[in-house]
């Protein structure tokens, strides 16, 4: 039968009637996609496609068969180049440390003592500058040494 | 500034850091910022919070209580 490239608006009576749908040629063609975790989803999925097939989109050549995503990623990645990585017999990177030496955790940060330095940084060129007043007391020189090595 | 006065910004630090530890420099610079009545307002505050005179230094004075709380 042939496909009408211009379907008609409206379908005549007998004879003169027309496809108004397009044809079988508007509608997207099946796809078997290939490596569905289940036997026979593949067959199920293309059947269910031409049961109701899609409006085809204008222009578009058909793809090639689309093969399911493995879940993990990361079994897709290439290979790891390990010429960068040492070997294990190399020396060691760290000639200075003993076998022994354990890793060393990096310490948790006080909250309270970052927003002290904050306020500390925000306000220690004010502060030092304080201390060319004449008459400045040690004690508030003493203040300021400290807050100064805090930061 | 010509000289050190008390009652000021930074008299209200030296005050304030020396009475309650130089750790608590958070507190401190804002308590320092408060506009005290006097400095005496501000030394009655000190006393209340650490059972304590206000320390720190006093330039009009030969004799200030330092920061180890001796004097000097």
């Amino acid at each position: 039968m042939p496909q009408a490239k211009k379907p008609a608006m409206t379908s005549g009576p007998g004879s003169m009637s027309r496809r108004t749908d397009g044809g079988p040629a508007s509608k997207q063609a099946t796809r078997y996609i290939s490596g569905m975790p289940n036997y026979g989803d593949g067959q199920e999925l293309q059947s269910l496609q031409a049961s109701a097939p899609m409006e085809a989109a204008p222009q578009t050549p058909a793809g090639p068969e689309v093969t399911a995503q493995p879940q993990d990623q990361s079994q897709q990645a290439g290979p790891v180049d390990t010429s960068a990585l040492p070997g294990l017999t190399d020396p060691s990177a760290r000639p200075w440390e003993h076998v022994t030496t354990p890793a060393v955790l990096p310490q948790p940060v006080d909250p309270r003592q970052q927003e002290n330095n904050v306020l500390i940084g925000r306000y220690l060129p004010d502060l030092q500058a304080a201390l060319d007043i004449p008459g400045v007391p040690d004690s508030y020189r003493k203040f300021v040494n400290y807050l100064s090595k805090q930061v | 500034m010509n000289q050190w006065v008390e009652g000021t910004l930074f008299d209200n630090i030296d005050k304030f850091a020396n009475s309650l530890g130089y750790e608590n420099a958070g507190v401190i610079l804002p308590l320092a910022m408060i506009p005290w009545q006097s400095t005496e307002d501000r030394n009655s505050f000190i006393r209340a919070i650490t059972n304590k005179d206000p320390l720190g230094g006093d330039s009009h004075s030969l004799s200030y209580v330092n920061a180890k709380g001796g004097t000097k």
